[in-house]
């Protein structure tokens, strides 16, 4: 039986080195890959309160959860290929359009 | 006398047909609808003048009521029109002389790229002037009075893209503006004093009111004489006339030497009931007329270019017009104002073509010897120079100065006279200084240039001609002139007297730069050789001064007093607000001015930052 406090410790770790992935990261790929490690990280949590209070719903929910990640993660591949076609780059600071 | 509007509106159609369609004609069309519109409008004029002249049935002057301007309880302006002896002849001057000048406008500005909106200026300035002429009451004389000023600032700065000319054009419009001022003001006083501005309730007025000593009556007499000799270019206020020769010369000729200049002695005539109440003020007026034309005499003595001589001389010849109105001899004034513009448009047209055939120059020491290759501009120039300086019997001008030095004769006034006196000697000096200039002393190295004699250029100088003689006589509207105002009984032995001794005096006048200029046998002929290149005294070109005391006196201490104003300590107050809102501006520019993990960045730290409030707040209450 693993306590909860190592659970969420672990998510917690996961989550911020996601966070660390997209500050730091150029790449676009990268910071998809830093969100996809950060939306699992926060899953996780789920799985370990579901065990923590004995009900199901949690990892049903997880389930759910990670079948969306996929789907989110392949349109977000897809739209990456689209833009690395079109811009010949991945780089975010030439692409963001917040800052002139 | 219905149709008096009409003259009025043709120049003024001819105005917004030309400004709607500029450039979109050809310079053809649009001085057909330039110099078509004066011709109608003169056609009316003439019309008119044979009815005033045939149907005297005792009045002797027409109104002609068309729009209600502005009625605001007792505030009642009236748009009408008022034609009397004066402005008849005003407006057939006005008109012909108009005319002559569009028809010699194609010639001069041919290969000019603004045609037409030259053309457009020079109608709205014609309907301006008419309105002026015949309007009734004073604020309407007001309006037409800026309106001409608008024009002649326009028409001076016309070559826009010279420095000097906008500055010239500014310089003419703020010296007319404090004439303009000085009118308003007087137009303010005359209407809290009678509830009126229009002349002839004036005139009702004051034949019954004992205004006479009333000091605010007089100042307000005082106003509208300041606005004469501002427009007028008399002696305070007379610099503006030859800054404003940098325009075009037939503008030259119509609005700054027989036109718009001779508005500041029409308005006095016009309102001559008014000053005829004000002793002091007439007396004034003479001593202005005298100050200026001693004045201008002697700077065009010094003076070398041609169209600067010109400027002068218009002044001293207004000049004399101020002096017959300061012995109430309005008559005398407004015949010498017409005759005066014949000849001075004369003189200006002619050098015109004078400048164009010597290439743009416009110094007389650079000229000479073209007497021979232009033997009509010659003439015509001999023919205005000679009316300029009254030279007896032939020239018109000798009729209509002798007719103001008579009246200053009878009403014993000899201090004017004498120096009307010495003014004919002067004038004819400097006047024939510039012929023998020009056309008699040979010079080498010219570049000359071909002159096209087309009919537009022939046809304005052959009438002027003709008018600025005495032949003026044989034509029936210009005879009445004549017969009208001149024939009256003085005492003909001391008038013949007095003519005599005018005469010799222009004949002395003309003797003498030919001693100087032409006679190759005097010693003077030699020395002045030479010293004509001296005579380029520096006093000349700022006006004897004059330039530099108004700038000293207004100019400087109006820059002075913008500098000291512009530093104000509400100013501080408010740019510390301002320093305040761009400080924090620049702050939070800089957050925003990030790339994208930044933003991400302070999204997050946000975020965890209100939810750990949050947390932080919920372990407080529990």
């Amino acid at each position: 039986m693993i306590p909860i406090q190592h659970g969420l410790l672990l998510s917690m770790l996961l989550f911020f080195s996601g966070l660390f992935l997209i500050l730091t990261r150029r790449n676009f790929l990268f910071i998809l890959i830093g969100l996809e490690i950060m939306n699992n990280a926060c899953s996780l949590i789920l799985v370990f309160a579901s065990n923590y209070v004995h009900q199901l719903d949690g990892q049903i929910l997880y389930l759910l959860i990670i079948t969306l990640s996929a789907i989110e993660s392949g349109i977000g591949l897809a739209l990456l290929i689209q833009m690395h076609r079109y811009y010949k780059t991945l780089n975010i600071d030439v692409l963001s359009e917040i800052c002139e | 006398m219905n149709n008096m509007s009409s003259i009025i509106i043709f120049p003024l159609f001819g105005f917004f047909i030309l400004s709607i369609f500029q450039r979109k004609i050809s310079n053809f069309f649009s001085a057909l609808i330039g110099i078509g519109s004066i011709f109608f409008s003169l056609g009316i004029i003439f019309h008119i003048f044979f009815c005033y002249f045939n149907n005297r049935s005792g009045f002797d002057f027409f109104s002609q009521h068309i729009e209600i301007w502005n009625n605001i309880r007792s505030l009642n302006f009236k748009f009408d029109l008022l034609m009397d002896k004066f402005s008849i002849f005003m407006l057939l001057m006005i008109g012909l002389v108009g005319f002559l000048i569009h028809v010699f406008s194609y010639w001069y500005m041919k290969s000019e790229e603004e045609f037409s909106t030259y053309f457009s200026y020079m109608n709205l300035f014609i309907a301006s002037m008419f309105l002026f002429i015949l309007s009734d009451n004073l604020l309407l004389m007001y309006c037409a009075w800026e309106l001409v000023g608008l024009c002649s600032y326009l028409l001076i700065g016309f070559y826009h893209r010279k420095k000097m000319s906008y500055k010239s054009a500014m310089k003419a419009f703020l010296m007319t503006k404090i004439g303009d001022i000085f009118f308003c003001l007087s137009i303010f006083i005359l209407y809290s004093h009678f509830k009126t501005t229009n002349l002839n309730d004036l005139k009702i007025f004051l034949k019954n009111s004992l205004l006479a000593k009333d000091w605010q009556f007089h100042f307000s007499i005082f106003c509208l004489l300041v606005a004469a000799v501002s427009k007028s270019a008399q002696i305070p206020l007379q610099t503006w006339l030859t800054d404003a020769m940098v325009g075009p010369t037939p503008v030259s000729a119509l609005i700054h030497a027989s036109t718009m200049i001779t508005a500041g002695v029409y308005l006095i005539v016009r309102t001559n009931f008014l000053f005829s109440m004000s002793p002091t003020i007439l007396l004034l007026i003479g001593i202005i007329g005298i100050l200026t034309v001693l004045f201008s005499c002697f700077a065009a003595l010094f003076q070398n270019n041609i169209k600067k001589i010109l400027a002068y001389s218009t002044m001293s010849q207004i000049g004399y017009m101020f002096i017959a109105i300061s012995v109430k001899c309005w008559n005398a004034a407004i015949m010498h104002l017409i005759i005066h513009s014949f000849f001075k448009s004369l003189l200006f047209l002619s050098s015109a073509s004078i400048i164009s055939f010597f290439n743009g120059e416009e110094n007389i020491l650079k000229m000479g010897g073209a007497r021979k290759k232009q033997p009509f501009i010659y003439f015509c120039f001999l023919v205005g120079g000679a009316s300029l300086s009254s030279l007896p019997l032939i020239t018109s001008g000798f009729y209509t100065k002798g007719q103001i030095l008579c009246f200053l004769l009878e009403n014993k006034n000899w201090m004017l006279l004498f120096s009307s006196l010495i003014g004919v000697l002067l004038t004819s000096i400097y006047t024939f200084r510039m012929i023998f200039l020009i056309f008699h002393v040979k010079r080498e190295k010219q570049k000359v240039s071909y002159l096209n004699n087309s009919f537009f250029h022939t046809f304005p100088l052959f009438v002027l001609l003709i008018f600025s003689t005495v032949f003026i006589m044989f034509f029936p509207p210009f005879s009445s002139i004549f017969f009208d105002f001149y024939n009256k009984n003085y005492i003909f032995t001391k008038r013949n007297f007095l003519e005599f001794i005018s005469s010799m005096l222009s004949i002395i006048g003309v003797l003498i730069p030919y001693d100087l200029y032409v006679n190759k046998k005097n010693i003077f002929y030699k020395l002045s050789k030479k010293n004509i290149y001296l005579n380029k005294y520096s006093f000349n070109n700022t006006n004897f001064g004059f330039d530099f005391f108004y700038d000293f006196i207004f100019v400087k201490p109006y820059f002075f007093i913008v500098e000291k104003i512009s530093i104000d300590p509400f100013k501080k107050l408010f740019s510390f607000f301002s320093f305040f809102i761009i400080f924090f501006h620049n702050i939070f520019l800089c957050l925003v001015k990030k790339t994208l993990s930044w933003h991400i960045l302070f999204f997050v730290s946000g975020a965890s930052f209100f939810c750990l409030s949050f947390i932080f707040l919920c372990y407080l209450t529990h």
